[in-house]
């Protein structure tokens, strides 16, 4: 047994010390071999028509939220796919409490909206990011009034989302984004891409109210990008025509109801923050 | 889940049937039974939420077979309807998650099936679990310890983790431990002690992920030693991990490290013990997407006292893997017999300070230029003396008396500053800091019957405000156990919840079994062992603990 020892010490080492990977960068695929093997095939299209994100700051015992959710609720029925909605739980009002309040929506990147934009008292939105008579976040009596003051111009970007599987994975998705610059351009970009889930039964205060099977729709879930946003084109400028592909690895919380689910991308322009495009693309079972 | 009774009974069967009985007949059958049951009653005012399945249990038996060199052992496990706070982590199922065959003969001990193991202070792989906090990451597959020296043990695990009701992932790994003292004869009469230890353990996780390039095997090894003196030891282990990236550090590149030391010094009426911690991106899991307490491989010891009354616990540390550095210091003295503070029979007295922070980590310059974060980079650099913001403190004293045959007191004072940001996920919120006063009165009646009382209060200005809580324990021993207590949020900012957490508890032992019953209400927190902390929800109902051994 002692002749045996340092064989078999020598043997294990071996064995124990070959069995690790280290990986060099890049550390990221994109664009090499396994994304270009797998993404999914992207029709060429010219024809983006301009979109709209509303973004909503609401919160499960904010008592005028409902009312906004009624406003945006009305603006979609008149834009249609045109406007993009996205209901951001955060702050005070989204705080689990006592039954029947005990669901919690906050997320890690609805809570960096919150930090970053502020928007205190609740509901508010933002359309498009963009700055309306000095102020981003507007009151829900001004959402229709600044939308409808938004000039309607050609697309500087068109967008496409596509999702894939990997056999073996299933809980796990790969959600890809098409970026097209139909316009050059030498501003900064960012892309974001976020899930959002409808159709969520739960408590809503309403006014004095307790609405025990409220229907929360474009609910934020998560997001798929970084919370700052993924930079485009290196930030370099682009010329008309050109376009990009962006991957995301998403990985599915049981929790969500995917049928019930969609992924939305929009691209900012770094500086101002301002939303130059939107789209939203509904998963499947 | 019949795969292990079927092999059991295979192997029986391929016993000549009259050796088979004589074979069984010759070992000893060991084991226990327990059930935790609880009736769930809907309370909004503390957050306790409707259940439909009102009546729910734990349950589960654990039956070892022993003869000579050959063990083997099973534990069924019923949770197919569990109490709401395992449930709510997933531990959810019902069948034998964890059996065994194992063997020793001279120097070598051979398991197959489940096993529960530690290389050194469980920095690199600990396989282990905690009923009561609903952890169990057992590793089934096959494990062999051998001491081919006296005093040289090497033990080589190689499986598969148990998550809940699954294994999952693949994990192997070597230690070896060496007794210098066990080694020598000449060292082996000497004062000096003498122990050192190294291991490597790696995991494989196939790389699927169409965005990053990911290390299918990452490894990690520590190496240790252990000096004493006499009445001093002096103990480290330092870790080091390869790449690893994973849902929990921002799918970070870079490598991570951990240090751990420890020294003390022993003697009859004295103690004194000091712990040093640093950890750098090391939560180590067999699945990169695992979160809370699922899939872990090693372990990360605990820095801070584990308080064990109710007030001093509601603010417990949760260890902090990916970036933590701390030092905890203790000092445990007995005053002597007849002096003027020892009295008849002494004074215990133990001081402890711990003080934990995070690291400092600065992002790399490359990784603010790409605007993206850390996602898919090297991340950072951790100067290794540089702290990040306070995590926990906690400074505490503790003092016992016994007064005479009938009367014995314990008083306690603690004060905790806790990172609730960190520590339970609660952006924004500040630390909260907490002064904690503690009362524990015995009163011996005679030598079958006590009286215990605790009284405590804790005040702080933060989150839920000021807590108040009294308690009186009747035993009559061996037989009986008595217990009414209340704990008073009376001082939470907000009027509806300054609730009365009572609770009424009564359990009788018989020979080896104990029947416990309860009803009460649970207060909403987390609740920590080692560490290792989970989310303890909010309850109110009647409980029912039956335990028995054979």
């Amino acid at each position: 047994m002692k002749k045996l020892f340092f064989p078999f010490l020598g043997l294990c080492a071996t064995l124990f010390l070959t069995q690790c990977d280290k990986i060099e960068e890049p550390f990221k695929e994109i664009g090499e071999r396994k994304v270009a093997a797998d993404t999914p095939y992207f029709e060429t299209k010219t024809d983006f028509v301009q979109k709209y994100l509303l973004e909503d700051f609401t919160g499960h015992r904010c008592l005028n939220c409902p009312k906004a959710h009624d406003i945006m609720h009305e603006m979609q029925q008149q834009m249609g796919d045109t406007l993009v909605c996205m209901g951001i739980h955060s702050g005070e009002n989204a705080e689990p409490a006592a039954a029947p309040f005990t669901a919690d929506y906050r997320t890690e990147y609805g809570n960096f909206l919150d930090h970053h934009f502020s928007p205190g008292s609740y509901p508010k939105g933002m359309i498009n990011r963009k700055t309306f008579n000095g102020k981003r976040l507007l009151e829900r009596t001004e959402w229709k009034a600044d939308m409808a003051s938004l000039p309607r111009t050609a697309p500087e970007i068109g967008l496409q989302i596509k999702d894939t599987t990997v056999a073996g994975m299933d809980d796990s998705v790969y959600v890809f984004v098409k970026i097209s610059y139909l316009q050059a351009s030498s501003r900064p970009m960012r892309l974001y891409a976020v899930l959002l889930e409808d159709s969520i039964v739960s408590a809503q205060k309403n006014g004095i109210k307790i609405d025990t099977n409220y229907v929360h729709n474009h609910l934020l879930r998560t997001s798929l990008s970084p919370l700052e946003g993924s930079v485009l084109h290196a930030g370099t400028p682009v010329t008309q025509g050109e376009s990009e592909i962006r991957a995301y690895a998403l990985f599915r919380n049981p929790v969500w109801r995917w049928r019930k689910c969609s992924i939305v991308a929009f691209v900012t322009d770094a500086e101002s923050e301002e939303v130059l495009q939107a789209e939203l693309f509904q998963m499947k079972e | 889940m019949k795969k292990p009774l079927l092999l059991l009974a295979c192997a029986l069967c391929l016993l000549p049937s009259l050796k088979a009985q004589s074979f069984l007949q010759q070992g000893k059958v060991s084991g226990n039974i327990q059930m935790n049951a609880q009736y769930y009653i809907e309370d909004s005012v503390i957050g306790a939420e409707k259940i439909d399945n009102k009546v729910r249990t734990n349950t589960f038996a654990n039956i070892q077979y022993q003869n000579g060199g050959f063990s083997a052992g099973l534990r069924y496990e019923y949770y197919a309807q569990p109490l709401i706070d395992f449930e709510k982590i997933g531990y959810v199922g019902e069948g034998i998650p964890y059996y065994y065959f194992a063997y020793t003969q001279d120097n070598m001990e051979i398991v197959l099936g489940s096993f529960y193991e530690q290389f050194g202070s469980g920095l690199t792989f600990r396989s282990y679990e905690d009923r009561n906090l609903g952890f169990d990451n057992a590793t089934r597959g096959v494990k062999i310890k051998a001491t081919p020296y006296k005093g040289i043990t090497l033990t080589g695990v190689w499986g598969k983790q148990r998550n809940f009701f699954d294994y999952e992932g693949q994990v192997r790994g070597i230690d070896a431990d060496i007794s210098l003292n066990e080694l020598s004869s000449k060292l082996g009469e000497s004062d000096f002690r003498l122990r050192f230890g190294g291991n490597f353990v790696s995991k494989y996780e196939a790389d699927n992920d169409p965005v990053y390039r990911l290390p299918e095997n990452v490894g990690a090894f520590s190496g240790r030693a252990g000096l004493g003196y006499r009445h001093f030891n002096l103990n480290g282990e330092y870790a080091y991990k390869f790449n690893d990236p994973m849902a929990l550090n921002d799918m970070v590149y870079k490598a991570g490290n951990a240090l751990l030391l420890t020294a003390s010094y022993a003697k009859k009426g004295l103690g004194v013990y000091l712990t040093g911690l640093r950890t750098d991106n090391f939560d180590f899991r067999t699945k990169r997407t695992a979160l809370l307490n699922n899939n872990l491989i090693n372990y990360i010891p605990t820095l801070t006292k584990e308080h064990t009354y109710a007030l001093s616990s509601i603010y417990a540390y949760s260890s902090q893997p990916l970036g933590q550095m701390g030092f905890q210091a203790e000092v445990q003295y007995k005053i002597p017999k007849k002096t003027l503070l020892g009295g008849k029979y002494g004074t215990d007295v133990a001081v402890n300070y711990s003080r934990i922070h995070g690291i400092r980590k600065d992002t790399l310059a490359s990784v603010l230029e790409n605007g993206e974060g850390m996602e898919g980079t090297l991340g950072y650099t951790a100067p290794f003396g540089a702290a990040g913001p306070l995590f926990y403190e906690d400074f505490n004293i503790e003092i016992g008396h016994k007064f005479n045959k009938s009367w014995k007191l314990i008083m306690s004072y603690v004060y905790l500053d806790y990172n609730i940001e960190v520590i339970e996920g609660h952006p924004g919120e500040p630390n909260v800091q907490s002064h904690i006063l503690i009362g524990d009165l015995t009163y011996k009646i005679n030598n079958r019957q006590a009286v215990r009382m605790e009284l405590q209060h804790l005040s702080t200005a933060q989150d839920d405000g000021n807590w108040a809580y009294a308690q009186v324990e009747y035993t009559v021993a061996p037989k009986w156990f008595v217990s009414v207590l209340d704990r008073w949020n009376y001082g939470n900012p907000v009027e509806s919840k300054q609730v009365h957490y009572y609770n009424i508890s009564g359990s009788f032992v018989h020979k080896a079994s104990k029947i416990t019953l309860g009803f009460g209400k649970q207060y909403e927190g987390i609740l920590c062992v080692g560490g290792v902390c989970r989310q303890v929800p909010a309850s109110y109902g009647m409980s029912l603990q039956v335990v028995t051994s054979f």
